[in-house]
């Protein structure tokens, strides 16, 4: 095996590592970690597989065989990132029905306490024990 | 009545004194997308109801928490008007007829229904583009697809209180309701230059505005009337 293979094997291990660590501490989501795992495990493959290379490379008539790499290094950058426009899209959706929902709650209560008695600002008599009142 | 505002306490007094006096048997609804003036307090001191909302959602998620106040409070008819002053509430009465005579869902108060000109020339020919985009996709003659002054039947409020774009969306609100097999029409009005406040569109901005909404025009024409997952 030559020195750049056992290197991108040690990188691979480094950032399965990272993931399993940050997943440990609950700063990413295992969804999240998935697609890092499977780059870990197709750098693994490839460098200690290098001739899977060489063969996809044939197979694909493509004459330069490490060019497959940029390309399958860049299809997974790609997916990365399509992903996440997935993701953003997901949680703006989201974030604009909160501060709706919020807004309308906000209306309501206006609505209510116009209608209502007014309210006396007093402390709670029985809140939770150090909490402001 | 639906008034979505963003920093347009300069304008808006004298909106809402109009309003109280032109169109005193409507319901206003201000809604504050996060605005950092006292837009607001301006709407509270003069007695009208204010939705605010926290976060700055753009004028698409501003109008729609409005569409969703409106259906929470049971009303079947609501008019969207700028908070900018342009519109002038005199016109509100055309454009709610043809919604209350349940001749169509959406009226649009249409600038140029009356070969009416009027702002510079750039925006015309980029308000004409939007609306031939629109004749286009919906095989229906519009004139003012830009045009916020619109009013809106109860269908047209439940699907667009849960389809609504969030930024720049009123074309493409005119593409989706088509397609959901609701009627539109045009109402010619004489709009006023704004009474106060900025542009939210201008210099790249505008650019950019062209290029998102012909986009969002051309998928609107794909889009699945209904989202799979709520979204």
């Amino acid at each position: 095996m030559r020195p750049i293979n056992l290197l991108i094997i040690i990188v691979a291990v480094g950032v399965a590592a990272t993931v399993v660590f940050y997943v440990r501490r609950w700063r990413l989501k295992e969804q999240y970690s998935l697609l890092w795992l499977i780059l870990a495990v197709g750098m693994v493959v490839l460098a200690a597989a290098p001739e899977l290379v060489e063969w996809f490379a044939a197979k694909l008539d493509v004459y330069y065989a490490p060019s497959i790499l940029f390309f399958l290094g860049l299809a997974f950058v790609a997916v990365m990132l399509f992903h996440y426009s997935l993701e953003i899209s997901r949680l703006s959706d989201q974030n604009r029905e909160l501060a709706q929902e919020l807004g309308l709650l906000r209306a309501r209560l206006e609505e209510t306490a116009a209608a209502a008695p007014p309210f006396k600002d007093e402390p709670l008599t029985e809140g939770p024990a150090g909490g402001a009142g | 009545m639906l008034i979505p505002v963003y920093n347009e306490a300069e304008a808006l007094p004298g909106l809402l004194e109009e309003l109280r006096e032109q169109a005193p048997s409507c319901d206003v609804l201000v809604i504050n997308d996060a605005s950092t003036d006292d837009s607001a307090a301006v709407a509270r001191a003069a007695g009208f109801p204010v939705l605010d909302l926290c976060l700055n959602l753009g004028i698409g998620g501003a109008v729609q928490a409005g569409f969703r106040y409106a259906l929470e409070h049971g009303y079947e008819i609501a008019v969207q008007v700028d908070g900018d002053g342009q519109h002038p509430p005199s016109a509100i009465e055309q454009i709610v007829a043809p919604v209350r005579a349940g001749a169509c869902e959406m009226t649009i108060g249409s600038r140029f229904l009356d070969a009416e000109h009027d702002g510079d020339f750039l925006r015309r020919q980029g308000t004409r583009l939007l609306s031939w985009l629109c004749t286009l996709f919906t095989g229906q003659r519009i004139t003012d697809a830009t045009s916020g002054f619109r009013a809106y039947g109860h269908q047209a409020l439940r699907y667009l209180a849960a389809y609504y774009p969030a930024d720049y969306p009123e074309p493409e609100a005119i593409v989706l309701l088509r397609r959901r097999g609701l009627t539109i029409q045009e109402v010619p009005v004489r709009m006023r230059p704004r009474q106060g406040g900025r542009s939210s569109i201008k210099g790249l901005q505008a650019v950019y505005y062209m290029a998102k909404v012909s986009l969002a025009l051309l998928l609107a024409v794909f889009k699945q009337g209904t989202a799979r997952q709520p979204v």
